[in-house]
């Protein structure tokens, strides 16, 4: 599973630097881990993967220029290759029954956000925020689909400059954790009363970026008790026409926001492929150059292992024993990933970028905030 | 008190003082404006390891075979020491010193809060009088043993000796702070802590369910086990596995000879002090252990909250814990290696004294106070 960009980074020389940089993560995510199972820390319902980021962009802006330059490969292997493992094993907290669950559904919502969302960023970013159109995409390409990755996959379809590229990426990163935090917020405040839980699973997964602050905004909503809502219960959702639970298997229980948004995600990445050949074909028929040679289309391949991985579980096969052994290390390679990118995420790197793609990056979460609350509601009432 | 005696046979050694002290980095020289950050960075880096040793210690199998935060944080640190410290930036370095320094002390002073006098009578006579015969016996034995026959240089010897008289990796940290040595000479007395009274954890338990103790209730074997099994993490393990009333009592017991690392530590410090003064470099005065001795006298009052107190125990494990992170990864295990014999030997016959002898001090308790 290892690229060759990646291998490079344990070769000889670069071997004991790559190394530290994922001792150093690693021993970041521990912590967090730790601090995650404080009693009173648990009870405000804070996951171990939160608390990553949190530490790890509090020293990405403090002690951030101490630390060895050399160690930066390795923390961006946690933040990229670990994650891809990361979310592959995810698939053992899920089977095809909760698929099909929230298959169709979740398909459509994708797919008609994905669509509009880059409508949207091609729209207000060349009309109004006058960007051109390769950071325009760009940016849309991070909101409408899987955050960092997406948009480093586009980068391969626009091949347009690196600085474009680094724009899209710091918007992935500060509007998506901004959206991690705002949506279990809102939540909790009772703002998403309308929705049940598969509903709110369903958009958390449509409508935040990267597939780990999926699973932090879903787990967020999961674990932590619904406190200074006391109108708000299941029981009451039901009543609320159109958004029955008859839709859905009856006993939706709070865990499957994270399971159900998690899938919804990964159909969002899977869509990946699909979107880019048509991406490639709209910029072809924009501009025909002429001697490139055609670029390769990129496959999400740590979505289809993630497929495989679900497969595989759903056969049954693993002793139960094993499950949760695994789940800790799944959780140990995400809190890690989160860690990495709190440190990659400061202040100096975001200040640079140009503040039109800030601002694009900003419409288009709230678009997809709102936008993607009504879709979902929609949505859901309207395939059943 | 029976410990002066030893410490004053312990004096004339034929060591040279100052020559191979570290020196003391003070708090302001560690912060200067110029290496602030590194030095942060350094503590920042620890802090994450000792928080990692924290996690560690609460897995279930590493905390059966007797494993606490200290051990696994010195282990983290060889480890680290050994593989991947080369890359570390120099920076960082006075961090490292400043936690194995300054930070230890605070946490060996903050670690008084664990103890109060109250223990004393929790333990009841006979567990006190076993605790504090087989605290000055083993140290005997260490001297004996350590000096006498395999020629240890006293700082080992005293770590050694204390990590089996009092017990404890916390106990070995606070030797350190007072004697300053090497660092590859804590982690031997921590691996050495480790591994016998790993032993004695699995060893004693068995042989009680043996029937190898006799008439024992489990009242006196948990005394037994309080007074003569290393750390508190593998007393209750140990205590454990023969059972719950077992395990009381022998932490009661353990905690006794955990409060007499109070008066150890006085006259080792004040032992080390008078030397120094002898000597031509002017030499501190040990006032964290004067100030260990206030906390303990604090705690005893019982006036501090729990769940205060709960806080002071994790912080001070935290700081601990750190300490023996910087102190493991300045270990170097070709360092290590010319020294593991005359240590493991001097750790051998510890262990057996505090088995065999420790078995024979709890049956004259019990007699004479049966009689």
């Amino acid at each position: 599973m290892l690229k060759k960009e990646h291998s490079m980074l344990f070769t000889a020389a670069r071997r004991a630097n790559t190394l530290s940089g994922i001792w150093f993560v690693a021993v970041f995510a521990l912590s967090a881990i730790y601090i995650s199972e404080i009693p009173w820390v648990e009870r405000l319902g804070f996951s171990s993967l939160v608390i990553a980021i949190v530490i790890g962009m509090l020293y990405g802006n403090t002690l951030r220029q101490q630390l060895p330059e050399e160690w930066v490969p390795g923390i961006q292997f946690s933040a990229k290759v670990l994650l891809r493992w990361g979310v592959a094993l995810f698939g053992f907290r899920v089977t095809f029954q909760q698929i099909v669950a929230v298959g169709l559904q979740g398909l459509v919502i994708d797919v008609i956000n994905i669509a509009l969302t880059f409508f949207v960023a091609w729209l207000v970013g060349t009309k109004i925020f006058k960007l051109d159109r390769d950071s325009s995409i760009l940016i849309g390409s991070g909101a409408a689909i899987c955050g960092a990755a997406a948009v480093l996959a586009t980068e391969g379809v626009t091949r347009s400059e690196p600085h474009k590229t680094s724009v899209a990426v710091a918007t992935v990163i500060l509007f998506g954790t901004a959206s991690m935090f705002i949506d279990p917020l809102l939540y909790h405040a009772g703002v998403y009363h309308l929705m049940n839980l598969n509903q709110i699973g369903l958009y958390v997964g449509s409508t935040i970026h990267e597939v780990a602050q999926v699973v932090v905004a879903g787990n967020a909503i999961s674990v932590a008790p619904v406190t200074g809502v006391s109108d708000f219960d299941l029981s009451q959702i039901n009543v609320i026409p159109g958004t029955a639970l008859s839709i859905l298997p009856a006993s939706i229980s709070s865990e499957d926001v994270a399971t159900a948004a998690v899938i919804v995600k990964m159909t969002r990445v899977l869509l990946l492929a699909p979107t880019l050949i048509i991406l490639g074909f709209f910029l072809a028929r924009g501009q025909q150059v002429a001697g490139q040679p055609r670029q390769k289309i990129v496959i999400p391949w740590f979505a289809v292992w993630f497929i495989i991985v679900i497969a595989f579980n759903s056969l049954n096969v693993l002793p139960v024993q094993w499950v949760p052994v695994i789940n800790q290390i799944d959780t140990f390679l995400l809190t890690m990933a989160m860690g990495a990118l709190g440190i990659e995420t400061y202040w100096g790197k975001l200040k640079g970028v140009g503040v039109k793609g800030v601002l694009l990056g900003a419409f288009l979460t709230l678009f997809l905030m709102i936008g993607g609350y009504f879709i979902t509601l929609f949505i859901t009432q309207v395939i059943h | 008190m029976k410990q002066d005696g030893v410490m004053d046979r312990l004096q004339p050694a034929p060591e040279q003082p100052g020559a191979k002290r570290r020196p003391l980095v003070p708090m302001p020289e560690a912060f200067t404006a110029a290496n602030r950050g590194g030095a942060i960075s350094g503590i920042w880096f620890l802090a994450l390891c000792a928080l990692t040793s924290m996690y560690l210690a609460e897995v279930g199998w590493l905390s059966r075979l007797g494993l606490n935060t200290e051990m696994l944080a010195l282990v983290i640190g060889v480890i680290y020491g050994n593989t991947l410290r080369h890359r570390l930036p120099e920076a960082w370095m006075p961090g490292f010193q400043y936690a194995s320094t300054t930070l230890l002390r605070l946490g060996i002073l903050l670690y008084g809060f664990r103890l109060s006098l109250g223990q004393i009578s929790d333990a009841g006579s006979q567990g006190s009088i076993i605790a504090v015969a087989l605290f000055a016996t083993t140290l005997f034995v260490a001297w004996l043993a350590g000096r006498r026959w395999l020629k240890l240089d006293r700082d080992t010897m005293l770590l050694i000796g204390s990590s089996a008289a009092v017990g404890g990796a916390a106990t070995v940290l606070a030797t350190e702070a007072v004697t300053q040595s090497k660092p590859y000479k804590i982690s031997l007395a921590v691996f050495s802590l480790m591994i016998f009274g790993g032993i004695l954890l699995f060893l004693e338990p068995v042989l009680f369910n043996a029937g190898a103790f006799g008439y024992w209730t489990w009242q006196q074997f948990g005394s037994y086990v309080g007074g003569s099994v290393h750390d508190m993490g593998q007393v209750i393990e140990a205590g454990l596995g023969v059972n719950q009333i077992a395990a009381v009592q022998a932490i009661a017991v353990k905690s006794v000879r955990t409060l007499l690392l109070a008066p150890y530590l006085l006259a080792l410090g004040w032992a080390y002090w008078r030397q120094r003064a002898e000597g031509a470099q002017r030499a501190p005065v040990p006032w964290f252990a004067i100030g260990l001795v206030l906390v303990i006298l604090l705690s005893s009052l019982d006036i501090v909250p729990q769940g205060v107190l709960n806080f002071i125990n994790k912080f001070s494990t935290f700081l601990l814990a750190m300490a023996a992170v910087a102190l493991g990864a300045e270990t170097s295990l070709s360092t290590l290696r010319g020294h593991i014999r005359p240590v493991a030997l001097l750790g051998g016959v510890l262990m057996l004294w505090l088995l065999i002898g420790g078995y024979f001090i709890t049956w004259l308790v019990l007699r004479s106070a049966g009689a």
